[in-house]
């Protein structure tokens, strides 16, 4: 279980997350929604270890994150950021000699699937092709908690859809899975959770397919409903 | 698979299973994929598929056989009461639209006939 | 902590490959020179082979600190740090990493030195006449006592570890304050030399304070800037792991 309490973190001259509390648990897939600069990919980054929570703290399994905490989660951020003298190859041999969940095999058959070839030279990919190996060699561990910023990012479609059916094959009872992105629409399928960060603070958890029974709300109407002042018109 | 925005997956998903059932895509007793690879087929979240195979096998239209997986119905009164079931809420859809329409029933039918006849 | 180290000599290996082309530059001139008895070329092999070897193993003792520098402050820190190492490990790495490349590329220049003086040697009668002489004069004191010649090594190598450990420590303290915004290169180097003064200032106080003068070069002095390296080092290295765990963010 992921649990987030009254986490804050502040920059020079932000907030990035405010009083952040919440609950995750295993089994389920989570949307992470919010605009750009909400806070979604710093939490993400605290709980990958990466940034330290100004206050408040992060548990996983009742442990605070720390050290050993890295050996199940997993966590893919936006940005690259291999080593540029690294080939395909050597990204997974790094991540075969640091994670003992990492799995040569799979990570060898998600790069072919994302049509990469080994001897290819991280400095050389495109950007699309960057997406593709992020995500495969972070699906290529067998982690407790994976979260993946953006994964669907500047990735044509084919790949979107082979990204969506590893999340879907990987995903299990448990596991937690935190996917944030944008294609809202692309996900609200793949996902049963949804979280909404907004201006840095926590606005809400909704079980997707409730909306629809109860509200009948997609979670892209939600979304709207949640960001924006438009009302929405159209086919009811 | 795309999905309208407004009713519950699970549903659409099974609407799509008792279509193919019911048009012989899919036949009586034929082994069923499991949970996963369902999720995987119509892109769907595992707890979904779940819910999915939950609300067939309430409606007895599939069974689960122990370590041997899931399973369509062999009973045909079964399927033909989803054709039933699916005939009258296609109707049930229709009249709610030539309602908001303004068009009569009557109207409607010879609407119906003749476009039958034209093709 | 082997696989630690193992990417840090990789993450060397392209500055060390441009120091190796260079000195093969230098070398080639030098061979060739000496193969046509050019002295021009001679002269300009060695004095540029002599500045390339000093160069080179200044830049080769601090490339720990860079690196550290470049892992601190860009998003390869990810690589680092979201694998289960703790900064103890992940600094003592890039230490050994650091004195081993120190103490090759070290042997590979004296071992170049030797066999270029010996090949010019071979060729020309009077440097024959000269390091002769001199391998006459060293000879009487080659058994300069081994003691005192592991004290300067010891005290050498302590020395250089003191220097990394503050440089470590700058590196560290300057990207936890202001991560990756920047001039933050140029303020950890002002960092560093200011503790480095500072602390050569305390250093010699103390001196005075315990032995009554701070010049000289006496073994009370040796053994006591021996003490107070260590000290200092193992301080900021401390320091430095537990600001990386603690309170740095990438």
């Amino acid at each position: 279980m992921l649990e987030s309490i009254d986490v804050t973190k502040k920059f020079v001259g932000k907030t990035a997350v405010d009083s952040l509390s919440m609950q995750l648990e295993p089994g389920h897939i989570y949307a992470l929604l919010g605009p750009n600069g909400s806070g979604k990919t710093t939490w993400m980054k605290m709980v990958a270890g990466l940034i330290k929570p100004t206050s408040g703290v992060i548990k996983y399994n009742g442990e605070p994150i720390n050290i050993s905490t890295r050996n199940e989660i997993a966590y893919m951020s936006t940005e690259p950021f291999f080593y540029d003298w690294m080939t395909v190859a050597d990204v997974g041999k790094y991540y075969q000699d640091f994670f003992k969940d990492f799995s040569m095999d799979k990570y060898k058959m998600l790069v072919t699937n994302m049509e990469l070839t080994d001897k290819l030279k991280v400095k050389s990919l495109s950007s699309g092709m960057m997406a593709k190996l992020k995500v495969a060699v972070t699906m290529a561990r067998d982690a407790q908690v994976y979260m993946l910023d953006e994964p669907l990012n500047g990735i044509d479609l084919l790949a979107r859809d082979s990204v969506m059916r590893m999340i879907l094959t990987t995903a299990g009872d448990n596991k937690i899975l935190i996917v944030s992105s944008h294609l809202v629409e692309e996900l609200e399928s793949v996902v049963d959770k949804a979280i909404f960060i907004k201006n840095s603070v926590f606005a809400g958890m909704y079980d997707v397919e409730e909306l629809r029974t109860k509200e009948n709300c997609s979670l892209a109407d939600k979304y709207r409903q949640v960001f924006s002042n438009v009302e929405m018109g159209g086919m009811e | 698979m795309q999905y309208d925005s407004k009713l519950p997956i699970y549903i659409q998903v099974i609407n799509s299973i008792k279509m193919d059932i019911i048009s012989g895509r899919i036949k009586c007793g034929q082994k069923l994929p499991s949970s996963r690879e369902l999720a995987v087929k119509y892109t769907i979240n595992p707890n979904t598929a779940a819910r999915v195979y939950q609300e067939l096998e309430r409606e007895s239209i599939c069974f689960t056989k122990r370590g041997m997986g899931t399973f369509v119905t062999e009973d045909e009164g079964v399927i033909r009461d989803i054709r039933k079931q699916m005939a009258d809420e296609a109707i049930v859809e229709f009249l709610k639209t030539i309602k908001e329409l303004g068009i009569t029933v009557e109207e409607a039918i010879s609407l119906i006939k003749q476009r039958e006849d034209n093709e | 902590m082997l696989n630690l180290i193992k990417y840090e000599f990789r993450k060397s290996w392209f500055v060390k490959g441009i120091i190796l082309a260079i000195t093969a530059i230098f070398e080639v001139i030098f061979l060739i020179g000496m193969a046509s008895d050019n002295e021009d070329m001679l002269g300009f092999g060695v004095s540029f082979l002599a500045l390339t070897a000093v160069c080179a193993l200044f830049l080769i003792g601090v490339l720990g600190i860079i690196t550290l520098h470049k892992d601190l402050n860009t998003k390869q820190s990810y690589m680092l740090f979201m694998t289960p190492n703790n900064s103890y490990k992940i600094l003592g790495s890039k230490m050994i990493e650091n004195a081993i490349s120190i103490f090759i590329a070290g042997l590979f220049y004296i071992a170049l030195a030797i066999a270029d003086i010996t090949a010019w040697a071979a060729k020309s009668d009077e440097l024959k006449g000269v390091i002769e002489l001199i391998n006459y004069l060293l000879g009487e004191d080659y058994a300069i006592d081994a003691p005192s010649f592991a004290l300067s090594s010891m005290s050498f190598i302590v020395g250089w570890i003191y220097v990394i450990t503050i440089g470590f420590f700058a590196v560290v303290i300057s990207a936890t304050l202001l991560n990756g915004r920047k001039f933050n290169g140029l303020i950890s180097f002002i960092i560093f030399l200011a503790i480095v003064i500072i602390s050569g200032i305390i250093s010699d106080n103390l001196l005075e304070a315990i032995v009554g003068y701070s010049w000289g070069y006496s073994t009370e002095q040796i053994i006591f800037n021996f003490v107070y390296n260590i000290c200092l080092s193992v301080g900021f290295y401390a320091i430095s792991a537990w600001l990386m765990d603690n309170k740095l963010s990438v």
